[in-house]
């Protein structure tokens, strides 16, 4: 049976790889710490799968626009060449898992989550950029679960928390012996292409992360509403609604670790990292 | 009035050959959507802020905003003005901090 060993958030601010001279060197080198130290945890934890939960940034989703999409291929390129020169990361073949991926629609469609699958999606810096720099070498097998946080007619924050569960049901109904880590990213605020485009909300990071802190699943999924992201950064911040898949992912009431909160305004973004310890699961 | 029609419409503009129909035809390579007129008109001027005012996503209006090669300054500038937003003088100062420090890249 496979196992959840555990469960990462991270921001996947492009700038970490294509302007990494742009801030102060104290906030650089604070982020790549913070990467290097994930990473290593990442490294010693040996994940057979990554289940990987970010949003479309419109490279996917414009005619079609599914809630939830997920990667059923048997391979990944990330990110798609025409991002490569523009994230500054050279595209690499990840290998998917199929089988686990084909789980997550039986669990999610028994459960009664609408969730599309593709086996032609382009990746951009979501899942990527991530994946790069917490250094996941190729034993690491990832399916890539794609989100509708930026278009209309998005899903709801407990939509996003009921993926997560559904997300760690199906690990843990999946017959073969892996170790899998759910890492979802995106956020925090941020705006780009958004009026407020370079403003960073830090009430808005500083009390989502608090709450996280302390498992407050419920005041999260209460008053963490879409009108309250979109105020907070219309083009941008409704990405954070990827951490509620990590919440459900990890279960309810169980607090996250904060490993930083950094603010950028060269990247334009409100930076957080966090993980969740599973009881039970060696991590 | 289609938000859709005008997001695929701001979109597409992202393909090489549809961009440059655009800029040298906007009418011809505005007419393959189902727009009225006063919608092709919003975009042929590449008016983001008016577009925004109909709800259209940001995306779609930074696709057409590159297109009309608005800077971010300036994008930013159409979109705060047409949402009754005042400019932030913070915001300009950060927009022009990074638009030097990527030129110097």
């Amino acid at each position: 049976m496979a196992t959840l060993i555990s469960v990462l958030a991270t921001a996947h601010a492009p700038g970490q790889t294509a302007t990494p001279h742009a801030p102060i060197p104290e906030k650089a080198d604070s982020v790549y710490a913070v990467w290097s130290s994930m990473g290593k945890y990442l490294r010693e934890l040996r994940p057979d799968v990554i289940v990987g939960v970010s949003n479309d940034h419109f490279q996917n989703f414009t005619a079609m626009v599914p809630p939830f999409c997920v990667g059923t291929a048997e391979t990944h390129l990330m990110p798609d060449e025409k991002f490569s020169a523009q994230l500054k990361l050279t595209p690499r073949l990840v290998e998917g898992v199929p089988d686990l991926a084909d789980k997550i629609l039986e669990v999610a469609d028994r459960e009664g989550l609408p969730i599309a699958f593709s086996e032609q999606i382009s990746f951009m810096d979501e899942l990527s950029l991530p994946l790069h720099l917490l250094e996941v070498g190729p034993e690491c097998r990832v399916v890539p679960i794609l989100t509708n946080c930026l278009h209309r007619n998005r899903p709801s924050a407990a939509s996003f928390f009921h993926l997560g569960e559904i997300v760690s049901k199906a690990i843990a109904e999946l017959p073969q012996e892996l170790r899998v880590v759910v890492l979802c990213t995106g956020g925090l605020s941020h705006d780009p292409t958004g009026p407020n485009w370079g403003l960073i909300d830090e009430d808005f990071d500083r009390r989502f992360l608090d709450l996280l802190s302390h498992g407050k699943s419920d005041s999260l999924l209460s008053e963490f509403t879409l009108d309250r992201m979109d105020a907070a950064g219309r083009g941008g911040t409704p990405e954070t609604l990827n951490w509620f898949a990590a919440m459900g992912a990890a279960g309810r009431g169980n607090p996250a670790e904060i490993l930083a909160y950094v603010p950028v305004p060269e990247w334009s973004t409100g930076l957080g990292y966090a993980r969740w310890a599973l009881p039970g699961a060696g991590a | 009035m289609s938000r859709g029609e005008i997001e695929r419409a701001c979109f597409e503009l992202r393909n090489r050959d549809d961009k440059e129909l655009f800029q040298r035809d906007p009418q011809s390579y505005l007419a393959r959507f189902r727009l009225s007129a006063e919608e092709r008109s919003e975009i042929a001027a590449g008016d983001v802020g008016a577009l925004a005012k109909r709800g259209v996503v940001f995306g779609a209006l930074d696709a057409l905003g590159r297109t009309f090669s608005y800077d971010n300054e300036a994008y930013v500038r159409r979109l705060r003005s047409a949402l009754s937003l005042d400019i932030r003088d913070d915001q300009i100062d950060l927009l022009r901090r990074r638009a030097a420090a990527k030129k110097g890249l």
